[in-house]
């Protein structure tokens, strides 16, 4: 269990190196020999793990690294949580349930948005495409950290189709504009960002 | 641009060990025990040291045989020149510490 653990972790370290530090991690590689037949292989391989994330932010594939899971992990995975959460639990938002529940004519709510049985009926395809969404963003976040970035730009671009789509219908059939500008705004600024990151990619094919 | 700071603890643990026995050749294991560092330190240490021209770094055969090639490092004139230094405005007061 140890010996697989110790190499696993400096399996990790050699990693974290890149191209640019690679000898260095031939290096502690040969030295992890050495500490093996002095036992203690696992202290050694998680000093060089840890020497090698401390590492990262000196090389521009690091960089590039911590970037694309700080934006996986602190982006895409939240508004996918949200997104998918807000419709089946209406928790912590969801403007689609916001909507329904300023109806006319009891008088509650925006007077701009008038809800009848035919766009009411509308509620459940238009949630099931913001699950959709959710899970894009999920699809993304995946193929972001697997350095897939041609399926990064089909998930992006059925995501994209997703948000016109929910555009048209919200305007539309419910009149209401404002939560659909919040999230256009959003998800111009998630292509934009993806695409940053698919062409800094391209430096390290 | 090179910043011109005072060497920490524990570089100037290593530049102290690897000045002691400048001509030598050194492993990396072997400095993490005579230096008490640990890999996630000394290695870092190392790479910036050769980086800045104060180590030099080659690569040698394994004295038993099926043993990998072992790294080994030693200073370079300038790395010999800033152990001297270091060591006459603040010398160690041990050879070996506990720092990680």
């Amino acid at each position: 269990m140890i010996a697989l653990l110790s190499r696993a972790l400096m399996a990790m370290a050699v990693r974290c190196l890149g191209e640019d530090r690679h000898e260095w991690g031939l290096a502690m590689e040969a030295e992890f020999d050495a500490a093996w037949r002095d036992g203690k292989p696992l202290r050694f391989a998680a000093g060089c793990l840890l020497g090698a994330m401390r590492e990262l932010p000196h090389h521009e594939a690091g960089r590039f690294a911590l970037w694309s899971y700080v934006l996986a992990l602190g982006m895409m995975v939240p508004i996918a949580t949200t997104l998918i959460f807000g419709v089946l639990f209406d928790f912590p938002y969801s403007y689609l349930m916001q909507t329904q529940a300023m109806i006319l004519p009891q008088g509650k709510g925006d007077a701009a948005i008038f809800l009848h049985e035919a766009n009411l009926a509308a509620l459940p395809s238009l949630a099931v495409l913001i699950v959709f969404l959710g899970v894009g963003h999920l699809r993304i976040a995946w193929d972001m950290l697997e350095r897939d970035w041609v399926r990064v730009a089909v998930a992006a671009r059925a995501n994209a189709a997703i948000a016109a789509t929910l555009l048209v219908f919200t305007v539309l059939v419910f009149g209401c504009t404002l939560p659909v500008l919040i999230q256009i705004t959003a998800l111009a600024a998630e292509l934009a960002v993806v695409t940053l990151m698919a062409r800094w990619s391209a430096r390290f094919a | 641009m090179p910043r011109n700071r005072q060497p920490s603890k524990q570089m100037r643990l290593l530049l102290a060990a690897m000045s002691a026995q400048a001509q030598q050749w050194r492993h990396g294991y072997d400095l993490m025990k005579e230096t008490g560092l640990l890999s996630g330190t000394l290695y870092p240490l190392l790479m910036r040291m050769t980086d800045n021209g104060l180590v030099e770094a080659e690569w040698h055969e394994p004295l038993q045989p099926g043993r990998p090639a072992r790294h080994a490092y030693r200073l370079t004139a300038k790395g010999l020149a800033l152990a001297f230094e270091v060591a006459e405005v603040d010398p160690l007061p041990g050879a070996k510490a506990s720092l990680a």
